[in-house]
């Protein structure tokens, strides 16, 4: 990195040439065509809608969430950024999704649109839809939930008194006691509520309604602790929150007892001194699983853990690993598990999407992509990792740059790195080619049999 | 209440013990007293000249609770009397349970914490003292890959003003070379010179992390604290960052503290390694030792757990039961008797000591002391 070597000047200066700065007036021409696009986005997502708006159907009635050619931008003054650029994938229920991809290929993004989470005005939904199957709870004409009732051998409700403030039981006019029916109680001894299941597009919900989706039906595992902790408050005070807004009927001391029932499932030791600390007071590790038991205290159907145990050590991983898995037996939620690590993938995923740039480029079941890797950049991921067993003196890594996602061209956006490349590949993009019943990719080496 | 239920325990602990035979209050007393006679008598030692960083027995307590005086009530021995060594060109690894007091370290050693007790010779000098002023003349020697980047870098400065300001302050290339000197630097990281005039919100979490890692090399530091540099990336780009790293390191001896949580990544990197386990340093020695031979139990089930790349393949593991203990109130004796799967009785009560079993190679475990090994059946 010493400047003072000639070669290396030269190089510096190679690179210089090769990039391009765009004038003031090229900037605010930019300005001006997306402040138009996302003041156009931005108000589709603060309208009000009717759920009957963005109620749809499941392609596939045994998945839990579709996503079919999403795309997400971002509007920035340098131009228009397709951080995901026409994704589409399935998760069925009761499983697990693992995405890896290059770093910045889009996979936060992608998870951040199905949160509806996406930083505005910049951030946007462009295209797409995201059907996902909600459970919600089933509400009468008055919008109050409707109780599940405990009923006797003859399926007839059992009635109780009602009780007044005192636990007297309350009588009518005639003296006789007013009887309800016995509601269900789960084992938190909370009652239970009808419920009922609906499939939204969300890419289309305003994002006012998502409120209602996340926590419960949703929960995010962010790649940083940090972005969602809040400083300023307490983690108790924060887990609280979430067992407050999601369990109905929840007290205090509910809450605070499941927090810190959580933090024990986490393996965090000592809950109540981290029940009582601030984020910046715990650990790279503990401030994850505090992330952690935040997105399952609401025991979500579908939980999207993006990078969720990068800080911790392989014991603790390997224990937070078991409790998703729990969690999917006991509710069957589903995952969407985005990480690096393949033996993490290898553990826990029951299919893998790779992504590059974007865009999905092979997608299969866990044991077809680690068996047979089929696109050269899913190849070229598996030689670079260094094993325990490994002692070259340089790993490999895959040589060369992701085009500007500014300006991708329009063949394969890997051409520039691949060292299987043909002819064909300064053509078109590569479509999806079906290579097994479960595994996808897009490589114009394995095109001829279709199209 | 709490107060009550704690000397509860300690009456009850204290009858088993005098059963087994042994008197932890004395016990305690006895070792406090020989560690610091041990601290006062290495006090008087020089550094290690060949040693580019030396450690001796570092703490760093955080105070949880205070009287109305400002007297602490409890503390936290997130750091309780660690020591090392590293040389120049070398690269230590510190692998370690989450929690366990390897950020709170390396901060400490770049005096980020001030530390409780302790010395830090760097280069010969001993900086645990330093006033903040000292220290600004040594940051440009001394730098940091924060664990979490996106609270690390400032909001509202773009990527080139965040890599380019320290270079020129301190003077690292001539003023109107910096630029093309920063932007050499994101190539070889791999960030794209487009990414100059952006903010640290609008990238992934991998390349802040890069970010993160240019600018720490960008002032051409002699010695790196390294808290998780790879562990947002790719394998393909961790592979180039490492590379790099090690380059780097060949050009200009770079010196590094490496912590992460990815074995086969410290494996591949370190000449060193250092295993940690709440608060303290329980086994140390050359790589190849620590890897092919690793001693204490605890290493042992942490080499373990390594998911397997492998879908078919399931591994058997260790899987440590027992109480996972607090920093806050450690248990007595070995802190990892709670949880060790060769817990002796001894281990309860007498804090094994730290002892070199090979060349380089030290480990604080009961099993290898002559006197207490034997003693497995009681
Ligand atoms: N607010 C933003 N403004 C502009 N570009 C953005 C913004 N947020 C993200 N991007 C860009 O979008 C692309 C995708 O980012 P994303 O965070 O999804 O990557 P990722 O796959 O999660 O990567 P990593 O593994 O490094 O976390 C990146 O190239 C990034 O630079
Ligand atoms: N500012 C602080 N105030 C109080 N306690 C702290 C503070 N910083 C750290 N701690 C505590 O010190 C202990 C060690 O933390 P440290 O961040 O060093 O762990 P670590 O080994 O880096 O773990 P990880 O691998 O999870 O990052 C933790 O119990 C943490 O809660
Ligand atoms: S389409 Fe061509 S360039 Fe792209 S990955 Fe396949 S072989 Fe390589
Ligand atoms: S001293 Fe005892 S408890 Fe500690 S690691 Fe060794 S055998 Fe286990
Ligand atoms: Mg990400
Ligand atoms: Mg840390």
């Amino acid at each position: 990195m010493s400047v003072n070597n000639e070669k290396e000047k030269e190089a510096v200066n190679a690179t210089k040439e090769k990039k391009h700065y765009l004038s003031g007036k090229e900037i605010r021409e930019i300005a001006r065509a997306n402040a138009k696009e996302m003041r156009r986005l931005e108000k589709a997502k603060n309208r009000k809608a009717h759920p009957s708006e963005y109620t749809t159907e499941l392609k596939d009635n045994n998945n839990i969430l579709e996503v079919e050619g999403l795309h997400s931008y971002f509007f920035t003054d340098q131009g228009v950024v397709k951080a995901v650029n026409g994704v589409t994938f399935n998760i069925p229920a009761n499983s697990t999704v693992g995405v890896v991809g290059e770093s910045g290929c889009g996979k936060s993004v992608t998870s951040m649109s199905i949160m509806r989470l996406l930083q505005g005005p910049s951030g946007q939904i462009v295209e797409g839809e995201i059907r996902f199957k909600v459970s919600d709870f089933k509400r009468d004409e008055k919008g109050n939930f409707i109780p599940v009732y405990e009923k006797d051998e003859d399926g007839n409700v059992i009635m109780e008194p009602v009780l007044d403030k005192n636990g007297v039981p309350k009588t009518d006019k005639d003296g006789q006691p007013i009887l309800k029916g016995k509601q269900r109680l789960d084992e938190h001894g909370i009652g239970v509520f009808e419920q009922e299941e609906t499939v939204y597009d969300i890419a289309k919900m305003p994002i006012k309604d998502m409120y209602r989706l996340r926590g419960r039906q949703m929960a995010m595992v962010f790649q940083e602790p940090m972005t969602s902790l809040n400083p300023v408050f307490t983690i108790g005070n924060q887990l609280d929150e979430v067992s407050l807004l999601h369990v109905p009927g929840a007290t205090k001391e509910f809450a605070k007892k499941r927090s810190i029932e959580m933090l024990n499932l986490v393996g965090i030791a000592m809950p109540e001194r981290v029940y009582a600390s601030y984020p910046h007071e715990l650990s790279g590790g503990m401030r994850q699983r505090v992330m952690i038991a935040m997105a399952l205290a609401g025991e979500p159907r579908l939980i999207i853990a993006d990078e969720p145990t990068t800080a911790l050590d392989v014991t603790i991983q390997a224990q937070i690993l078991d409790l998703f898995n729990d969690l999917k037996r006991k509710i069957n939620s589903s995952i969407l598990l985005i990480t690096h690590d393949l033996g993490v993938i290898a553990e826990m995923a029951d299919y893998v999407v790779v992504m590059y740039a974007g865009r999905i480029i092979e997608q299969g079941t866990a044991s077809e992509i680690f068996h047979n890797p089929m696109h050269p950049y899913t190849q070229g991921l598996q030689k670079s990792k260094p094993t325990m067993k490994s002692s070259e003196a340089k790993l490999f890594n895959i040589p060369g740059n992701v085009p500007n996602p500014i300006n991708m061209p329009n063949y394969c956006y890997f051409k520039e790195r691949c060292s299987q490349c043909i002819g064909k590949c300064s053509g078109e993009y590569p479509g999806m080619v079906q290579v097994s019943p479960t595994h996808y990719v897009a490589c114009h080496l394995y095109g001829e049999k279709e199209d | 209440m709490e107060n009550q239920e704690k000397e509860l325990n300690v009456a009850e602990t204290q009858e088993e013990n005098a059963f087994a035979g042994y008197d932890d209050i004395a016990e305690k007393e006895r070792e406090e007293q020989a560690r610091a006679a041990q601290i006062e008598a290495d006090k008087q030692l020089p550094p290690d000249p060949e040693a580019i960083l030396e450690v001796r027995h570092l703490k760093k307590h955080f105070v949880l609770k205070k009287t109305l005086m400002g007297k602490p009530l409890s503390t936290l021995k997130a750091v309780d009397d660690v020591s090392f060594k590293i040389k120049p060109g070398e690269t230590l690894g510190i692998v370690g349970e989450s929690g366990c007091g390897k950020t709170t370290m390396g901060r400490a050693i770049l005096k980020l914490h001030q530390p409780t007790a302790g010395q830090i010779f760097f280069e010969g000098q001993d900086i645990a003292g330093y006033t903040p002023k000292q220290m600004r003349a040594l940051r440009t020697k001394m730098q940091i890959v924060f664990q979490d980047p996106y609270s690390s870098l400032p909001p509202r400065s773009t990527v080139g003003d965040i890599l380019a300001e320290p270079v020129r302050v301190h003077n690292i290339v001539p003023p109107e070379k910096v630029k093309e000197y920063v932007l050499d630097i994101m190539e070889q990281c791999g960030l794209r010179d487009y990414y100059y005039e952006r903010y640290p919100h609008e990238f992934s979490g991998g390349q802040r992390q890069r970010i993160c890692i240019a600018r720490a090399l960008a002032v051409a530091p002699k010695f790196v604290v390294c808290d998780e540099p790879v562990s947002a990336l790719d394998v393909s780009i961790q592979a180039q960052i490492i590379n790099l790293l090690k380059k780097i390191q060949q050009e200009r001896q770079l010196t590094y503290l490496f912590i992460s949580h990815d074995l086969s990544v410290v494996k591949y990197i370190s000449d060193k390694i250092g295993v940690m386990y709440l608060g303290s340093m329980v086994e140390f020695g050359p790589k190849d030792k620590i890897f092919d031979n690793p001693l204490h139990p605890y290493t042992n089930a942490l080499f373990s757990a390594v998911p397997n790349p492998n879908p078919d393949e399931k591994v058997e593991r260790i899987l440590l039961k027992g109480d996972i203990p607090s920093p806050a109130n450690p248990p007595m004796g070995c802190k990892f008797h709670t949880r060790c799967p060769k817990a002796m009785e001894v281990c309860k009560h007498i804090t094994p000591e730290y002892r070199e079993m090979e060349a380089g190679h030290f480990v604080a475990c009961h099993c290898y002391s002559e006197e207490y090994s034997g003693k497995k059946g009681e």
